[in-house]
């Protein structure tokens, strides 16, 4: 499974530093042993990869040190499909497409998820460093982990077994949710699937961004729960999804109509679906986005999303070509995800310069405690991801 | 078994200097009065005049976070276990000095740390301090027509940060979560003394690490929370059945279908036969209809009274009214002391069982409420809104008045677990089956999801004398959750796992002990706190 010839342009098309080796495990068990079986002292430690759309150069390693890579993109395999529970169990490995298709496949359907890039895979989905807080009932991938096998390199493998919500003690997946493998790696999960039920695309026009925020509030203020919204600032165009039964669809646009907007346009189930592949094939958050390095994402309460995107260079009003783009995912009653696009890397840089209120987590010292934890879990730095390596 | 040493001068006055001397607490009355929680285990030992266990050496009420802080670092220095204690209804011996561990430890009482530190509308949030008791955190959401959702049985005796230590879920969870589902962040003074903001880390999220490990690496100070808008609609009502399993699967396919009910409770054959007797105008809704009680002991005393002629109990003196009444229980302590024969009379029942449903939110819901109805109606008889809005009326009744019921020398407990879907059926016959020869017992399903569901199983038993009474006690929750780890269910749902479930928690995390090692020796390198407790 090792590789020594490096499929180089994927790491330079991610702007990554080289690896000096890759492995292809072809299964989970292959993925656990190189992880756990002893390995020299002196080689190079590992960074586990799906397709590479979470890394940035400052976790990767140490720019100095040699790493090599392992590569999780053939560890596809359906384990098992609990029809009853609507509950798919696969390796990390799968994509975030095919993982649609496959369940799609089986007449159950993903479609209540938010949107996340097309070609990440599940294990990376699951472990990148999330911005937003986990919301119930809004399709956050987190929530929809129902259940997860995981290894460490200091430890046996770990599993959560697949029981809705337990009081049993700490939450140990979240030693691999949201840690882009610094401890171990997800080798795999236990998703929710559900039936397929009608959607429709709701699409607001805003006159600004404080206006798309008002209307935000509004539309959850009447209890309807999206599977996913989307918001482009260059168009003011707020995109909420639904997916009910038909009646319960109507009832909810004729109340929209009602009590928030009467001219909001309505799609049915086809462009729904074909937007959300649109928006997933080009998700803000891909690594190999040609725009990703001046990208910027950052979360933000509903309270000051306005303000501080203004600080960020973002004006109310639509943007003209030559200035920031702003599009914002996964709006919930709380807070909202925000991409800003920079036309340069140098705009972004000296914009985020002037901006470190909420940019912290990077320049702040990494505690003593996370120095601690990552010993506990992996004495031996395994893995070239986690503070020591910082 | 004799009492546990007198604090030590030195203690006292440590703990004095942090808190003042009139927050520390050595009385032996005190310390009896911390010696359990709202753990049956501890009432049979009650009961049974048997006081000494679990003595704490002293309890400390400090002010703020600071104090808290100081408290930590001295406990660290002196090598002293430490307690959290919230409201102190939690019913795992979560918050007691664990005599087990060789050194009865400080309880840290947090009931003065109990403000309501701000309400945001604008972004849904929630900042309060872990004191706070429930009923008084939603009145004053109540105030601006906000709730957080959260109400479980217990919410006028139990605390915010009990919530948050034991992963606590409320009755309409369904529809607003558990609280590890509300809480966004929180602030935890560690065993090393530490304050920490788990805001300020996401890798990894130190808040989902913290929530549910009942004090056992840090003492919670603070926490945000997500709120919702108060529902100005509510739609309940109730459904029989012809079998659990024919419910179930109406249920399952409600919830698949997308619907989120607030309140989803299905009552085992027993438990529907009790709640009420069926009417025969099902559909006649002004009729009197089937009433779910939510309290155990009320609903088996309401059946002992009824081997007793309605003529002669109406001219009853209070006096003898009163003995009647301690006969009845006496004879019902009895008969519970044969769950064999009670267990199997129940087997022989008509399998007919009730459902309690519930739609809270804002006038969308109704159109949700009914679509749910119209499914529903197509499994089962609807029996109109009177056995919903009965449930919701009698709803918090369940938490206060279960001791007189251990004077008989019976118990009453309750064993909450979790599984799939498609593992429910199985996990419900086995544990009953395994509960069957040591207590009787009845169940209802709540806390439904997409994936499955809880099933809350209550059971009572009976011994002659504390030892006996003791020892069905463990050997019911031995067979239990052996059964609940053989059916692959998970061993707790939303009590939390203390003392009384620390054998088994391995179960639900298979290999995640040396996970739980690493998180001790990182946040807790000292094991001062809350020893015993989650792992055993």
């Amino acid at each position: 499974m090792k590789k020594t010839r490096i499929a180089r342009s994927f790491y330079t098309r991610r702007n990554l530093p080289e690896p000096t080796a890759e492995y292809w495990p072809e299964n989970s068990q292959e993925l656990s042993d190189l992880l756990t079986q002893p390995r020299d002292i002196k080689s190079p430690p590992r960074v586990i990869i799906g397709d590479g759309q979470q890394l940035r150069p400052q976790i990767i390693a140490n720019p100095d040190q040699p790493f090599d890579v392992i590569r999780t993109t053939k560890c596809t395999k359906t384990i098992t499909f609990d029809v009853q529970s609507g509950l798919i169990r696969t390796e990390s490995g799968i994509t975030w497409r095919d993982l649609q298709e496959t369940v799609t496949e089986r007449g159950f359907s993903m479609h209540n998820y938010n949107l996340y890039p097309a070609t990440s895979t599940l294990g990376g989905l699951l472990s990148q460093r999330h911005l937003t807080d986990k919301s119930i009932f809004y399709g956050d991938i987190r929530e929809g982990c129902v259940a997860l096998t995981a290894i460490t390199p200091a430890h046996e493998r770990y599993r959560y077994i697949p029981a809705p919500r337990k009081a049993s003690g700490p939450d140990f997946r979240y030693l691999y949710l949201g840690t882009e493998g610094q401890y171990g790696a997800i080798l795999d999960a236990t998703m929710i699937v559900t039936r397929p039920q009608p959607g429709r695309l709701f699409q607001f026009e805003t006159t600004d961004l404080d206006h798309t925020i008002t209307r935000t509030r509004q539309i959850f203020a009447c209890g309807i729960r999206p599977s996913w919204t989307h918001y482009e600032h260059s168009n003011r165009t707020l995109s909420i999804a639904i997916h009910a039964p038909e009646p319960l669809l109507q009832s909810t646009e004729k109340h929209l109509r009602t009590h928030v907007d009467p001219n909001f346009n309505a799609f049915a189930d086809d462009i729904l679906t074909q937007r959300r592949r649109y928006l997933e094939e080009r998700h803000p958050n891909r690594r190999s986005a040609p725009s990703a390095n001046r990208t910027h994402a950052a979360t933000f309460d509903l309270s000051e999303l306005s303000t501080q995107l203004n600080t960020l260079g973002i004006s109310s009003a639509a943007p003209s070509a030559n200035q920031p783009q702003l599009q914002i995912y996964n709006w919930n009653q709380n807070q909202a995800l925000a991409y800003i696009t920079y036309p340069t890397t140098e705009i972004m840089h000296q914009t985020l310069a002037r901006f470190t209120k909420n940019t912290t987590r990077d320049t702040t010292p990494t505690p003593a405690w996370a120095h601690t934890l990552k010993t506990q879990l992996d004495a031996q730095n395994t893995l070239a991801t986690g503070p020591a390596n910082h | 078994m004799t009492a546990s040493p007198e604090p030590y001068d030195s203690l006292v006055n440590d703990l004095s200097k942090i808190v003042g001397s009139d927050w520390v607490r050595t009385s032996l009355p005190d310390r009896l009065a911390y010696n359990n929680d709202c753990w049956p285990r501890g009432i049979i030992l009650t009961r049974g005049q048997r006081i000494y266990e679990n003595l704490p050496r002293a309890i400390v009420q400090p002010e703020n976070e600071q104090q808290v802080q100081q408290l930590v670092a001295w406990a660290k220095k002196t090598s002293t276990p430490i307690i959290p204690y919230g409201a102190g209804s939690g019913v795992c011996g979560g918050a007691i000095s664990d005599d087990s561990t060789g050194e009865s430890g400080v309880i840290i009482d947090l009931k003065r740390l109990n403000q309501i530190l701000e309400i945001r509308p604008d972004d849904m949030l929630l900042r309060a301090q872990p004191g706070v008791i429930g009923m008084i955190l939603e009145k004053e959401l109540e105030r601006q027509n906000l709730t957080m959702g959260h109400f479980p049985s217990s919410l006028y005796c139990s605390s915010l940060g009990g919530y948050l230590a034991a992963r606590s879920a409320g009755q309409t969870s369904s529809r607003y979560g558990k609280i590890e589902d509300m809480v966004r962040s929180m602030r935890v003074v560690t065993g090393t003394g530490e304050l920490l903001d788990t805001k300020s880390s996401k890798i990894p999220d130190l808040t989902q690490l913290f929530v549910g490990s009942e004090g056992t690496l840090g003492l919670i100070t603070e926490a945000e929370l997500r709120i919702e808008p108060a529902p100005t609609h509510k739609f309940y009502r109730g459904f029989r059945f012809a079998n659990v399993e024919q419910a179930l699967h109406a249920i399952r396919e409600m919830m698949q279908t997308g619907l989120r009910p607030a309140v989803v409770r299905l009552y085992d054959a027993f438990d529907s036969l009790i709640a009420g007797k069926p009417s025969k105008k099902p559909l006649d809704h002004s009729a009197e209809q089937p009433t779910p009680s939510p309290n155990l002991l009320q609903r088996l005393q309401n059946q002992a009274a009824t081997i007793l002629p309605a003529s002669l109990t109406s001219t009853f003196t209070d006096k003898f009214k009163a003995r009647v009444d301690t006969t009845a229980k006496g004879l019902l302590g009895r008969a519970i002391g044969q769950p064999l024969i009670l267990n199997a009379l129940v087997d022989a029942l008509p399998e007919h069982c009730m459902l309690v449903i519930g739609f809270d939110g804002t006038e969308l819901i109704e159109d949700e409420a009914n679509f749910a109805f119209d499914l529903l109606g197509r499994y089962g008889l609807d029996l109109g809104p009177a056995p919903g809005l009965h449930w919701l009326e009698n709803r918090f009744n369940v938490s206060y008045k279960q001791s007189p019921m251990y004077d008989t020398g019976a118990f009453i407990d309750t064993m909450e677990v979790s599984t799939t879907w498609s593992n429910l059926n199985n996990l419900y016959t086995t544990v009953r089956a395994a509960l069957s020869s040591h207590v009787f017992v009845m169940a209802h399903f709540s806390h439904l999801y997409t994936e499955g569901s809880s099933i809350y199983f209550t059971f009572a038993g009976f011994g002659n004398d504390v030892d006996e009474s003791l020892e069905r006690y463990q050997n019911t929750w031995k067979a239990g959750l052996d059964a609940v780890a053989r059916a692959g269910g998970s061993i707790a749902h939303h009590h939390g796992v203390g003392l009384s479930k620390a054998p088994w928690t391995h179960h639900d995390h298979p290999g995640g002990h040396a996970l739980f090692t690493a998180l001790k020796n990182t946040f807790d390198p000292s094991g001062i706190m809350n020893p015993g407790k989650v792992y055993a």
